[in-house]
């Protein structure tokens, strides 16, 4: 732990341990040989690399949690239980996310379920406070590295981790006292009135309600399809990441026809390079509003969507919390400003998918989410870059939107990708009437 | 400290040996084979001590010294330690540099020895303190205070009761640091030289170290006279007599730094009976290469061991003697020796490594200047016996062995940051002098816009030996990690030495400035268009670091060279974090999108301010 470690000693309350909400699963299916013993000293180095995998808590009060961290040389327990059938595995593996954080154990437990000799889920639950998705995505890198070298395949040294998550914490608080903060706040003062509900809900939030559990439904996207967008963003100077984001405000603006839409974005945020090595809670999120002119086409609302967002790129390390400071903003107004989501998160250099599941002799594939848990979103759409191209997933709170108008939402999305690769041009009032 | 004498275990040392071996010789010079014997040599430190007392001196006041190096100086000297904190003065030091250094300290006196020189006196002139010189006529100690300077009582007195001997060691500010030791600290760090090559009342050191240094006051004098043994000071020999006179003194061993030895071992006098009396030589106070102590040992015939030691501890480890146990490295002699692991934790595992740390009675109490500087204590960490105050951060780094001895494979300070990858110059070093052609070889690091540092070496080649830059490159790629291979190499005579006589890596680069200008900058070789400006090739290692690619020409696009917005977020948060100057994502994905462009953007933007950019 490094001296500018000690400002996050404290935590406030011990929600940092519950279940569901900080739970950032990692899961694998893995065929063939699994040689058990190799990946639990995997798992071992893994948490030896990367300082915030051994924090632990420790209780300093009522509902307050103190911080320390390991030295290197802890043991990750690997458990491993035989289940029968799929079913029974995908029971065990929502009851492990949604308990609570052991709080006298690591922040990360690791369950292997066997189906066969020759088959096994691996579920590696990390908890949200010291990680994010780009933290998985170097947990993925390294423990695949790490079993490799374990099974006796020659392995790429890892790079080296720079920067300890105080470490980043404290150049960011430095930043945030100083001229860059100044530039955040006056920003924050201008668009925080601007938050407001995306307009799709049946009803209005019962402010700090229980989440409901989510439901998931699949976005398919044609690989040529994918390219045309592709060579649209960099024809507008501007990145395929741009190009989905305004296709969902044109999504939204079909469901609902309004023109002042708000989405809240997840950034990785790992804005110094000395960071991208380091395993920690680093994403932020920030909103997003555009204001679409009437009868807008498509390129109006890309166009929009990118000056939009690197507006606030500029603004992604303002902590989202710090949002609710503003005025014209009360925790309400912000949460609500929320219900929307945009995550296509970057991945770090050398640990894209494919990289990140190559165990020496087993055919590995990493699962996306499992459908069930919580999420703080109501209506969140994940783009994942694939080798071959893009996958997309619609994540919704249950019971807060009929089902159909989700399926509707991602049918269209999926027909506006290919509408819009065809003409960039086009205009968007064709697509409302697949809501009426 | 009501009585002066508990506080001197200096005095009681020679006090003691006076009364068993009353007339064995304590310090002699070349030329002079009676010379001081203990029962005088105790006399004389009561004398001076009697006139510092006459002159206000009371215990617990700073004395500066201006020592010559005969063997007056030496006895000077001692009478100081036995009176109050003894604070030698380098007599070579400028005036100013002395002024402020005695100010600084607060000296209640300025004792000049009479063999300091008439130059000596006017560098004190100005200061706050009287001085006064002291000089020995037979028996007798004449006193002759100079004129100037207020009442040595009113002076002020350390932060340590039992203070006896402040030395500067370098450092940033024009004093450097001030190291405080004390009385008992001196004796333990003295014996742990006695200890570690066994000296004993038949030892004769020949000294050739300074009295103002570590290893000419307690290395040298102090550990000489713990076990009744004698010193012979030869001031400032040249190398052809310097041995010379150790075989005529019949001195058993000396001791030099690395650069001494090198000229001293070309002048091993073949036509008397080397090495008479000499049992073995000691290698101190800067790194000895296996190259120079392969030459060493067949140019003397005699054993080599290697002192690990600074003026904080005086000797901390040591190559062992032949006939003692053998060890793979340094082995502590007066110290326990830990290393300060990559998590904070003091460590003395086997194959441990980390900044070295040390603690035992050699140990200093800390420094006294400059004031506010940062505890060279490790603190803190977690629980366990293995940690808590004490130890000593050295600055060097070290790995463990399993023996129980340990190497130094690099110097904190030393480091050289090759765009944030530590590169050792020691392992650069000992790549260099493996090939046939270098005799001796230095790498350094050069200041550079973009990485921080680049790697530069001095070679000095072998006798008729050439080697050509892209051969020697080649050759060391196949040796070391690309970044360890020096851009830039200068074929000198010599290696550049500071006065201590230490290779001074850090002030390399400023050293040879010229001679590094004229060998030139490299050229890009892809054909882009290479950075004009400073800037302009500061940026280039920016782009450089999140793009991941060194491929960049100052006049293209950040997109069309694969940067996203994350490359693009890190790219304006390093250029704002190090140039001081905010550009917006909209502004890099639209205007600004060329190392050319961005470079002029700074330059509007930081033209109306008076603080410059760059770090």
């Amino acid at each position: 732990m490094t001296e500018s470690d000690k400002h996050r000693l404290m935590v406030p309350d011990d929600r940092v341990l519950a279940g569901g909400l900080m739970s950032v699963p990692i899961l694998y299916r893995f065929r063939g040989p699994l040689d058990r013993a190799a990946l639990s000293r995997a798992l071992d180095r893994v948490v030896d690399r990367h300082a915030a995998l051994r924090i632990t808590y420790e209780r300093a009060g009522l509902r307050r949690l103190r911080e320390h961290v390991l030295p290197p040389g802890v043991h990750l327990p690997l458990s491993e239980t035989v289940v029968s059938e799929p079913d029974e595995a995908e029971r065990l593996i929502l009851a492990r996310m949604t308990e609570m954080f052991d709080p006298d154990g690591l922040p990360l437990t690791a369950d292997l379920y066997r189906l066969a000799d020759t088959e096994h889920l691996l579920l590696i639950n990390v908890n949200h406070r010291v990680t994010d998705a780009w933290s998985n995505a170097l947990i993925r890198r390294d423990l695949a590295r790490f079993y490799n070298a374990e099974t006796g395949v020659a392995t790429e040294p890892l790079p080296v981790v720079e920067w300890l998550p105080g470490d980043y914490y404290a150049w960011r608080d430095a930043r945030l006292a100083g001229e860059p903060g100044r530039r955040h706040a006056e920003y924050w003062d201008r668009q925080a009135p601007r938050l407001k509900w995306a307009g799709l809900r049946q009803r209005a939030e019962k402010f700090g309600e229980r989440r409901p559990p989510s439901r998931t439904v699949d976005i398919a996207f044609v690989s040529g399809d994918v390219a045309a967008l592709r060579e649209l963003a960099t024809a507008e100077r501007t990145t395929l990441f741009a190009a989905l984001l305004a296709l969902w405000f044109s999504v939204l603006h079909a469901a609902t026809e309004e023109l002042g839409l708000v989405v809240c974005s997840i950034h990785a945020n790992r804005i110094r390079p000395e960071a991208w090595n380091t395993v920690g809670q680093f994403a932020n999120l920030t909103y997003l509003r555009v204001d679409l002119p009437a009868e807008p086409t498509f390129r109006d609302v890309l166009r929009l969507t990118r000056t939009t967002s690197l507006d606030a790129m500029a603004h992604q390390e303002y902590p989202i919390f710090n949002v609710v400071t503003h005025p014209g903003t009360t925790p309400r107004t912000v949460s609500r400003a929320g219900e929307v989501a945009f995550n296509m998160l970057a991945t770090p250099p050398n640990a894209d998918g494919a990289a990140g599941a190559d165990f020496n002799g087993l055919e590995a594939v990493s699962l996306p989410f499992p459908a069930g848990v919580s999420s703080h979103f109501d209506l969140e759409l994940f783009i994942t870059p694939r080798p071959d191209g893009l996958s997309g997933v619609l994540r919704w709170a249950e019971g807060v939107y009929p089902p159909e108008l989700v399926s509707a939402m991602a049918d269209t999305y999926a027909s506006m990708v290919s509408a819009v690769a065809q003409d960039p041009d086009v205009a968007l009032s064709g697509f409302l009437k697949r809501f009426r | 400290m009501s009585n002066p004498d508990a506080g001197s275990p200096v005095l009681a040392v020679i006090e003691r040996h006076a009364r068993i071996r009353g007339d064995a010789p304590a310090i002699l010079a070349p030329g002079d084979p009676a010379g001081l014997s203990y029962r005088r040599l105790s006399g004389r430190m009561h004398a001076v001590r009697a006139a510092l007392t006459g002159l206000g001196v009371r215990p617990g006041h700073r004395v500066a010294v201006v020592p010559g190096e005969d063997a007056d100086s030496a006895a000077l000297l001692l009478g100081v330690l036995a009176a109050a904190a003894c604070c030698p003065v380098n007599p070579l030091w400028s005036a100013t540099e002395t002024q402020d250094y005695l100010d600084t300290l607060d000296v209640a006196l300025i004792v000049l020895a009479d063999g300091a020189g008439t130059a000596a006196a006017q560098q004190v002139a100005a200061a706050k303190a009287p001085a006064v010189t002291l000089r020995f006529t037979g028996e007798d100690l004449v006193v002759e205070p100079q004129d100037g300077g207020r009442p040595a009582e009113t002076a002020a007195t350390g932060p340590y009761p039992d203070e006896a001997l402040l030395l500067r060691t370098s450092g940033t500010t024009s004093i450097g640091k001030v190291v405080s030791l004390s009385a008992a600290g001196v004796v333990a760090a003295a014996q742990a030289t006695v200890d570690a090559y066994h000296l004993t009342d038949s030892d004769r050191r020949f000294n050739i170290m300074p009295f103002f240094h570590v290893q000419g006051l307690v290395g040298s004098l102090i550990a000489s006279l713990l076990p009744g043994g004698s010193i012979v000071c030869a001031p400032a020999p040249d190398p052809a007599t310097a041995l010379r006179h150790a075989l005529d003194s019949e001195a058993t061993w000396l001791s030099a730094t690395p650069t001494m030895h090198r000229l001293m071992v070309r002048h091993v006098p073949r036509d008397r009976d080397w090495p008479g009396p000499l049992r073995f030589v000691r290698c101190g106070s800067g790194a000895l290469t296996a190259g120079l102590r392969a030459e060493l040992e067949t140019g003397y015939g005699l054993p080599v061991v290697e002192s690990y030691g600074m003026s904080e501890a005086h000797q901390i480890a040591s190559t062992p003697l032949p006939g003692d146990p053998g060890a793979a490295g340094l082995v502590p002699t007066g110290s326990e020796v830990a290393v300060l692991d990559q998590h904070g934790q003091v460590s003395t595992a086997p194959d441990a490594s980390g900044e070295i740390v040390i603690r035992g009675a050699n140990v200093m109490h800390g420094y006294v200047w400059p004031p506010g500087l940062k505890s060279p204590f490790v603190r803190g960490g977690s629980a366990g016996d293995t940690e808590g105050a004490g130890w000593l951060r050295t600055g060097d780094l070290g790995r463990l062995l399993p023996d129980g001895s340990f190497l130094i494979t690099g110097r904190v300070k030393e480091m050289i940051n090759v765009g944030g990858e530590k590169v050792s110059p020691f392992e650069v070093e000992a790549a260099m002098l493996s090939h046939p052609a270098v005799a001796e070889a230095v790498a350094f690091g050069i200041p550079d816009p973009v990485r921080d540092e680049h790697l530069g070496a001095v070679l000095v080649l072998g006798p008729g030996a050439t080697l050509g830059d892209e051969e020697f490159r080649t050759y060391l790629g196949q040796r070391l990690a690309p970044v360890k291979v020096p851009r830039v190499f200068l074929r000198r005579a010599d290696i550049p030495v500071a006065e201590s006589g230490k290779i001074q890596r850090g002030s390399l680069a400023r050293v040879l400035a010229e001679e590094l200008t004229a060998a030139g900058p490299t050229a890009e070789s892809d054909g882009r268009t290479a950075p004009r400006t400073p800037v302009e090739a500061m940026l280039k290692g920016l782009w450089s670091l999140v793009l991941k690619r060194e491929d960049i020409g100052v006049d293209n696009d950040f997109m069309a060279l694969g940067g996203d917005s994350m490359a693009g977020m890190a790219l304006l948060s390093l250029v704002e974090d190090s140039l001081g100057v905010a550009i917006t994502p909209a502004e890099l994905f639209t205007d600004i999108t060329t190392i050319e462009a961005m470079a002029a953007a700074i330059g509007e933007r930081t033209s109306g301010t008076t603080e410059g950019a760059g770090r």
